[in-house]
């Protein structure tokens, strides 16, 4: 490991306080979006779009995955992938919420209790 | 004993701790990934799911705990970058403000969130939504103390390894920096998610 020079360090420090200000901005944006007489759906991309923005910043210069190795990056997507699989496959397999999931709830509750 | 603990595996590029850590951020994904999964498949299953303006819930409050961990990353990285210039001194004064502001974060939850809600009767049991939330910030709260320990470690006994090794102490405080990185990642999804959805 090489020891950072204090040239090195100002430099960095000054490119932190930078992310930190964007960081900062785009949580102020976040919230005014949320105040903003759109759709859920438009409301909710927008959110997801400003959050993985401001992840992607700390990934790429607070945790240096901008510099970081080939052999990490084979780590991250199959973490991604498993990630998506794990938030999208309840959703998907379950057959009758996915075709009405504003009333499952409500016709599943007699049939259970019809069954017992 | 642990080999390549300072210089990279020649087959990874990487210290055996970086690896370490990554694998276990990995699972941490996934320990998160099953609360969000958890969260929209509880959530487009209910038409009753409160809108974010009257979930009882204080913006500006999470909003004061983002600055408060995003400050924190930025105080983690430069305590990691100025134990590169071996300058321990100014390690631990970075070191003792993200401990500060990770206890500041902890503070605010329970103290201005938690235990209001509680009063109110606004429980996990209260409703769907209030299950959900308590879950994941108490989730991601534990995660925060688990950072005050870490680092409190290192501040304190753990420091002696930069007597002996401070290349190797150097690494560690950049392990610790990853973990802690992650959990600021952690709340910048869920701020939005339940405070502002």
């Amino acid at each position: 490991m090489d020891a950072a020079s204090p040239h090195e360090i100002r430099h960095h420090f000054v490119r932190y306080m930078k992310v930190f200000g964007t960081l900062a901005v785009m949580t102020v944006l976040t919230v005014a979006v949320s105040y903003l007489s759109v759709p859920v759906a438009v409301g909710v991309a927008l959110a997801m779009v400003i959050a993985l923005f401001k992840g992607t910043l700390v990934g790429a210069y607070f945790m240096h995955l901008a510099q970081e190795r080939k052999a990490l990056f084979s780590i991250l997507i199959l973490c991604v992938v498993l990630f998506f699989a794990l938030l999208l496959l309840p959703v998907l397999t379950t057959h009758e919420m996915a075709k009405d999931p504003y009333h499952y709830p409500i016709r599943s509750a007699p049939a259970t209790a019809a069954s017992a | 004993m642990l080999r390549y603990t300072v210089k990279p595996h020649p087959v990874t590029g990487m210290y055996s701790g970086k690896l370490g850590i990554w694998l276990f951020l990995a699972s941490e994904v996934m320990l998160f990934g099953a609360v969000f999964s958890s969260y929209i498949l509880l959530r487009v299953g209910n038409a009753d799911w409160p809108h974010h303006h009257d979930n009882g819930l204080s913006t500006p409050i999470g909003m004061f705990n983002t600055f408060v961990l995003i400050g924190s990353s930025v105080t983690m990285v430069m305590a990691w970058l100025v134990c590169k210039e071996k300058n321990i001194l100014k390690c631990h004064k970075y070191l003792t403000y993200t401990v500060a502001l990770a206890a500041l974060f902890l503070v605010v939850k329970i103290f201005f969130e938690y235990i209001p809600k509680l009063e109110h009767g606004h429980g996990p049991s209260h409703s769907t939504f209030f299950a959900v939330y308590f879950l994941a910030t108490g989730l991601h709260g534990l995660h925060v103390l688990g950072g005050i320990v870490v680092i409190s470690y290192f501040i304190g006994p753990g420091s002696k390894l930069w007597e002996t090794n401070p290349e190797y102490y150097t690494n560690r405080i950049e392990c610790t920096g990853l973990y802690w990185h992650f959990v600021d990642i952690v709340w910048i999804f869920l701020f939005p998610v339940l405070y502002l959805l």
